[in-house]
């Protein structure tokens, strides 16, 4: 990881009496991936916008290369940042290029056409520069999109749900884009609802929840709040063989027929083999299941109430 | 400060979508054609109907009293007179064709941003609130004044070739020339600073543009008044109409650049 390039600290953001963001505190260097989990309404699009200097914080701070959000009505930070919406947004009677031509102005780009072109050309959307954007599937717009938060060449990236709609070979491309963005060196926030993209594609995850409930590596995550399950099929029925496993410290979750069901880790799973064995169980099957981020943030959003 | 470059950057933008909606665009012209057209009627097809020239016509008489007032009449023949007193009068209407020609597209054009969900991206760039609303406003606002351009011109090419002689001389009497330069672009600004200002507020453009039923009130009420009381509005009046919309531009530039919050526009823009 480089250096830190986005700080939020204590961030906070009230509506009337709703409170949309509640004390986040999280950072990202370069090079790094963080993926934002949280239900609807969580709070992620208001911190994007919060950390894009659109909108301002009701409490805390944020800055971006060490500018505030607060400095300059935004537009420091904003030259730093490239925001992907959640909606392509694309004027859609204009042509790709003229899409991108405009915003290469507003950000005052030199050589605005070439930096067009190079933008096209990353998102794999060059053939189609001539073409209206109205005319281009959702996957192909999102791709002008991407190139539009990419044109200014901003360390910053944070991308609103980029792969929601998308089918599989464009959410593909779009994580091959993100991907590369880390080995450019920048810093990427992504939300997303899918757990398995925000496992692959992030160094780290910050579960949110209006305020931050959990900011760890997916591995890290899943270990700390996810329980790994194991089925154990025996010869005969499996209910005698119930109090070997409690007495083994293990809950059982579900006894049917000749098959235990029980809440434990990787780890754990020799050491009840063994004793079952060693009780005179004969085993037939033993399956073991890993904690999955899924039971992590299902257990973090449940204990958030 | 504002960035002329970035506000450049949209007026070409929205340049680019105008001409891409001939729906647009179209209905403007046939403004144009449709404030002009009663004029040409009455000044030159009617007379030719009814066989009776103006000089003869009640327009004569009003004419000659508007004379004592606006003394370039005076240099006119009787029947040319007649005419250039109309003339007068219809040119009012003129200042519509700005003012509606331009309504549609200013409320399309913010409108149409939100509609189309480019507003926050757009937003995201180093373009300032000042900027957008002065790019939201320019871009019909030249198009409004490229109207007045050709509706001018239309009254120039037809009163040259088929009115009374001399009656064209009128359109460049310090009354039509205050009133096209000074008076038009004015009223044209009041109305579309109106039209943005009440579209950030809407999501539908037709109640913007039914704003522009208000500002057709004075102007028609100040035609039917100078027909009845046989008088011209003149020089001095015009300039005091524009010192009215002066001010009232101010104040609506204030109350736009209020509206024009960055965190207005993404909150209560949907």
């Amino acid at each position: 990881m480089g250096a830190e390039l986005v700080r939020a600290s204590n961030l906070g953001r009230v509506f009337g009496t709703r409170v949309a963001v509640d004390g986040l505190t999280l950072s990202a260097d370069a090079g790094e991936v963080i993926a934002l989990l949280g239900p609807n309404g969580a709070g992620k699009t208001t911190t994007f916008r919060m950390l894009a200097a659109l909108l301002p914080p009701s409490s805390g701070e944020a800055r971006i290369g060490g500018v505030s959000v607060s400095d300059d009505d935004g537009v420091g930070v904003r030259r730093q940042v490239g925001l992907l919406t959640e909606a392509p947004g694309l004027w859609e009677r204009l042509s790709v290029r003229m899409n991108l031509d405009t915003y290469a102005r507003l950000h005052g780009l030199a050589d605005a056409a070439g930096k067009v072109t190079a933008a096209m050309r990353a998102v794999a959307i060059d053939d189609r520069a001539t073409d209206r954007a109205g005319a281009l599937s959702k996957g192909l717009k999102q791709r002008v999109a991407i190139a539009r938060a990419m044109l200014h060449d901003p360390p910053v990236l944070l991308l609103d749900e980029p792969t929601s709609g998308l089918d599989p070979a464009n959410a593909r491309h779009v994580r091959d884009l993100i991907r590369g963005f880390r080995q450019q060196g920048r810093a990427v926030l992504v939300s997303t609802h899918n757990l398995t993209e925000a496992e692959t594609l992030s160094d780290r995850i910050a579960v949110i929840n209006t305020r931050l409930l959990a900011l760890d590596t997916p591995q890290r995550l899943r270990a700390r709040l996810g329980h790994g399950r194991a089925v154990i099929v025996v010869e005969g029925p499996a209910l005698p063989w119930r109090h070997v496993v409690e007495t083994a410290g293990v809950t059982v979750s579900e006894v049917n027929d000749s098959t235990l069901q029980v809440i434990a880790d990787e780890v754990e799973v020799p050491d009840l083999v063994a004793a079952l064995v060693a009780a005179g169980a004969r085993l037939r099957r033993v399956e073991a299941h890993q904690a999955t981020l899924e039971d992590a943030y299902l257990a973090l959003v449940k204990a958030d109430g | 400060m504002a960035s002329w470059a970035r506000v450049w950057a949209i007026v070409r933008k929205d340049g680019a979508e105008v001409m891409r909606q001939p729906g647009l665009v179209l209905p403007a012209i046939a403004l144009v054609l449709g404030l002009t057209l009663p004029a040409f009627l009455v000044m030159l097809v009617v007379p030719i109907i009814d066989g009776e020239s103006l000089a003869s016509s009640d327009f004569a008489d009003a004419a000659a009293v508007a004379s004592a007032a606006t003394p370039e009449l005076a240099h006119l023949a009787p029947a040319g007179q007649a005419q250039a007193f109309l003339l007068q009068q219809f040119l009012l209407f003129s200042l519509l064709v700005p003012v509606l020609g331009s309504m549609s597209l200013a409320a399309q054009g913010v409108i149409g941003e939100k509609l189309s969900r480019a507003l926050e991206p757009l937003l995201a760039t180093p373009l300032t609130t000042i900027e957008l609303l002065l790019a939201k406003v320019l871009t019909p606002f030249g198009l409004s004044m490229a109207l007045m351009a050709a509706n001018f011109l239309l009254y120039l090419v037809v009163m040259a070739t088929w009115g009374e002689p001399g009656v064209w001389t009128s359109l460049f009497w310090p009354r039509t020339l205050v009133m096209y330069l000074v008076v038009g672009p004015l009223v044209t600004f009041t109305a579309l600073m109106a039209a943005a200002i009440i579209s950030s507020r809407v999501n539908d453009a037709r109640t913007a543009q039914q704003l522009g039923g208000i500002l057709v009130v004075p102007i028609t009420a100040v035609f039917i008044g100078q027909l009845a009381g046989q008088f011209l509005l003149g020089v001095g009046a015009l300039w005091m109409t524009a010192l009215a919309l002066v001010l009232l531009d101010a104040g609506l530039l204030w109350v736009g650049v209020r509206v024009f919050r960055r965190e207005t526009i993404l909150l209560r823009w949907k």
